[in-house]
């Protein structure tokens, strides 16, 4: 006999017996002739896609093509030895991760579940458990994280501080983790690799779009004509362009516009790349922010100048932190979204994550060996951008419930 | 120095200045790509010199000019656009009405694959469609088979479709002539009906005339469509609507992958009818079928085009990632143009300017009910 919380039960839960799942089934499934109908052939399909899922699983699928190339799929051919660049910045993308988390929510049931079902049975199963084992360090200091902020959180004034110090720590993680890639020699470009660049790549597009597409956001909503028509051509220019196309100018073309200091024309393809990146996605930040900044009343910019403040103070202190608030949500949105199209870096031959997996294949002893190693790919991607976009829905909840307690 | 001071002098000053930097950014951009060959397209008339693959409209080879084989492009993305759009459209409408049924299992399985597709990367998609499904598919001698009527090997997929004969184009225009008289007949006899209040079974009097339009004309032509049903050979099949592997593999991705956002964009639409609307319909006697194709719809349709607009705009620009499964789409052909003419520049110009066309065709396309819809509400009001 299992006991389930049932909200119709007095004291909140009470013992399952066979009338309620019937009566479950009944109301659910069953509940006319044609849902009947419907029920039975969507459980016929479902059994018989489990079926052949889970018999691949069990009989033919062999994951030794992720083992044996787990850090060809993590970092691409970077140098043996030089990893140290690397795990920091790992282990601070979980800490800013969960710490946000605990400083502006808290993990739901179903995101611990789908972290639990990720570390615990798909990661042993597909990477191996020594290279579980290799990332448990990081997710110890993420929970550990996440129970300081939570713990930190209590009170009112120590959740403000909580989330300065998340602020901070997304503000640092981003500049130092170019930084490690760049001293003491630095690695070439042209070794970065794995999901590692697709990290690199998006986090670069994200430091170069956001002051751009917060630029590009007040000069379409600028009384300054030529900022107006200038800044709408510009992003009804980006949003009407294929992203590959863009990847292309940049692969290709983009040396026409760069100016000629210092050999800048002829920067690193992953330069190159990432400015496009920033140069797309900053059309997509000003869209999700111009609906911000319209939602700010007239009031607060003439309070403002009321108080004395200048069109530059009054810009720079009232509007934009209210803007940026109101967009979050969006903005998390497009940094998702990048992160996740950073794949497309195989269309000018970089070797990201995805590319990486396609090598995986070509290797004779793991021929045919696709569908394992791109549902590798698919799910720590999946589980990323589920993570993110969990974290984000968090944030929303606490913004506006910040916004209706003030009103 | 009073008149700096001025309010409307500095702004005119501050004017000019915006109005000099945009400018001086504009003609810089303008310049360097002027100097890197501008619009200057007569390089498009050479020879191409590359074949292009998987044409089915056009016949284009090496020996034609560049534009030649850009056209070829251009209809390779044309062709995966509107099978993509048309495909994408029909499951997601089934994947978003199924999010709002009442089958608990229906509801829980189209919220499953839209949260499953909405966080996974479209190339992650499109690779695992064409190298792990399509391309792990068996030979051609053992295809797999629906009823002996759709093949699917990993050379080649081939599905049942019509072949014309001559009398095709006049069966077509009949079929257009019963479209439009069925249209007009439903118009004339709902405005009656309206006006006296009569049964005048509208529906009824259009599909009647459509069926006879369709029916009538099919025989009374000489019966010029037979459906064409494709045969496994021994290297290929024959006969049928063949595709091959990266044009299926990529059709398959782009489209399941939209589908999720069709199907969100369709259920936020019906959400956004009022309760009240389809109470008072079921109040008014209407059974749900009607309920749903009579009140809720077209209130839904309404809502729902605009960003449906925006959705297939978005398919036919991530079609551009065809190039990852090698598939010759206008930008694939683009890519190798510029490699083999080395202009980068003009033909990004071009790529540009073809992309905003497409994206302005399919606008006015979904967007052209939309008027209907506004202008025929107006018109009961």
């Amino acid at each position: 006999m299992t006991t389930l919380r049932l909200p119709s039960g007095v004291d909140g839960t009470r013992t399952l017996t066979t009338d309620d799942a019937r009566r479950w089934l009944r109301t659910r499934l069953f509940n006319s002739p044609a849902n009947t109908v419907i029920s039975l052939v969507l459980l016929a399909v479902l059994g018989w896609a489990s079926w052949r899922f889970f018999s691949w699983l069990v009989l033919s699928a062999n994951f030794d093509v992720v083992r044996a190339n787990r850090r060809l799929l993590l970092v691409g051919r970077f140098p043996l030895g030089e990893e140290w660049r690397i795990w920091p910045v790992l282990y601070g993308f979980g800490v800013a991760v969960m710490w946000s988390w605990g400083a502006w929510g808290r993990v739901t049931r179903n995101a611990l579940i789908a972290f639990a079902v990720f570390g615990i049975l798909v990661l042993p199963i597909m990477a191996g458990a020594s290279g579980t084992l290799q990332l448990a360090p990081a997710a110890v200091l993420a929970a550990l994280a996440y129970f300081a902020a939570r713990a930190s959180s209590r009170s009112a004034g120590g959740r403000t501080r909580a989330q300065l110090v998340a602020g901070g720590l997304w503000f640092l993680l981003l500049p130092s983790s170019l930084v490690l890639l760049l001293i003491d020699g630095g690695v070439d470009p042209g070794l970065w690799g794995g999901v590692y660049l697709n990290v690199i790549v998006s986090s670069g597009a994200v430091i170069g779009a956001l002051p751009f597409g917060i630029l590009l956001a007040l000069g379409r909503t600028s009384s300054f004509r030529a900022l107006r028509v200038g800044s709408t051509v510009y992003i009804e220019l980006m949003r009407g362009l294929p992203l590959p196309v863009m990847l292309t100018l940049a692969w290709l073309a983009l040396r026409h516009f760069l100016p000629g200091w210092g050999g800048l024309e002829n920067v690193d393809l992953v330069y190159r790349v990432t400015i496009a990146f920033a140069l797309f996605t900053a059309a997509f930040i000003a869209e999700a922010l111009r609906g911000g900044l319209n939602a700010i009343p007239r009031g607060q910019r003439e309070a403002a100048s009321a108080l004395g403040l200048s069109g530059t103070q009054s810009l720079v202190l009232i509007v934009l932190p209210q803007a940026v608030r109101n967009s979050l949500p969006a903005l998390a949105g497009e940094f998702i979204g990048l992160f996740m199209m950073s794949t497309m870096v195989a269309v000018v031959g970089l070797t990201d994550m995805l590319q990486a997996a396609r090598a995986t294949t070509e290797q004779p002893e793991f021929f045919g060996r696709q569908k394992e190693v791109l549902l590798f790919v698919g799910l720590v991607f999946w589980m990323t951008a589920f993570g993110l976009s969990r974290l984000s829905s968090q944030l929303e909840r606490a913004l506006s419930g910040a916004g209706s307690r003030r009103a | 120095m009073n008149w700096l001071r001025d309010e409307r002098v500095r702004r005119a000053l501050l004017e000019a200045v915006t109005i000099g930097i945009v400018a001086a950014l504009t003609i810089y951009i303008a310049a360097r790509a002027q100097a890197a060959g501008g619009l200057d397209l007569a390089f498009m008339q050479d020879r191409a010199g590359f074949g292009v693959g998987d044409q089915v409209l056009t016949d284009v080879s090496g020996r034609d000019s560049r534009w030649m084989a850009y056209l070829a492009g251009l209809m390779n993305t044309l062709r995966i656009t509107v099978f993509g759009i048309a495909l994408s459209m029909v499951v997601g409408f089934g994947v978003g009405i199924a999010r709002l049924s009442s089958n608990w299992l229906a509801a829980k399985l189209a919220f499953g694959y839209v949260e499953f597709v909405r966080n996974m990367p479209l190339p992650v998609f499109v690779v695992f469609c064409y190298t792990a499904v399509v391309l792990r598919l068996p030979r051609i001698q053992e295809s797999a088979d629906i009823l002996g009527l759709a093949y699917f090997s990993n050379r080649s997929v081939a599905l049942p479709w019509l072949s014309f004969s001559d009398g095709a184009m006049a069966w077509g225009a009949l079929v257009l002539a019963g479209i439009l008289g069925a249209w007009a007949a439903h118009r004339v006899l709902a405005a009656r009906e309206e006006d006296t209040g009569r049964p005048s079974y509208p529906t009824r009097a259009a599909l009647g005339i459509l069926v006879v339009a369709v029916v009538g004309g099919y025989v009374v032509t000489g019966m010029p469509a037979t459906w064409n049903l494709p045969e496994v050979g021994r290297f290929q099949y024959t006969g049928g609507l063949q595709m091959s592997p990266e044009f299926f593999g990529l059709l398959l991705a782009l489209s399941l992958f939209n589908a999720a956002f069709v199907a969100e964009i369709v259920r936020g639409a019906i959400a956004s009818v009022p309760r009240g609307e389809r109470e008072a319909a079921a109040a008014l006697g209407l059974s749900p079928w009607q309920q749903l194709r009579l009140v809720v719809l077209p209130q839904a349709l309404r809502v729902m085009l605009p960003p449906l607009a925006t959705q297939a705009q978005n398919l036919a620009k991530m079609s551009s990632i065809a190039i990852v499964v090698a598939f010759p789409d206008l930008m694939n052909v683009g890519g190798t143009i510029i490699n083999n003419s080395g202009e980068a520049i003009p033909v990004f110009i071009l790529m540009t300017v073809t992309y905003f066309v497409l994206n302005l065709a399919i606008a006015v396309i979904f967007v052209g009910p939309q008027w209907r819809f506004s202008w025929s509400r107006g018109r009961r009001a």
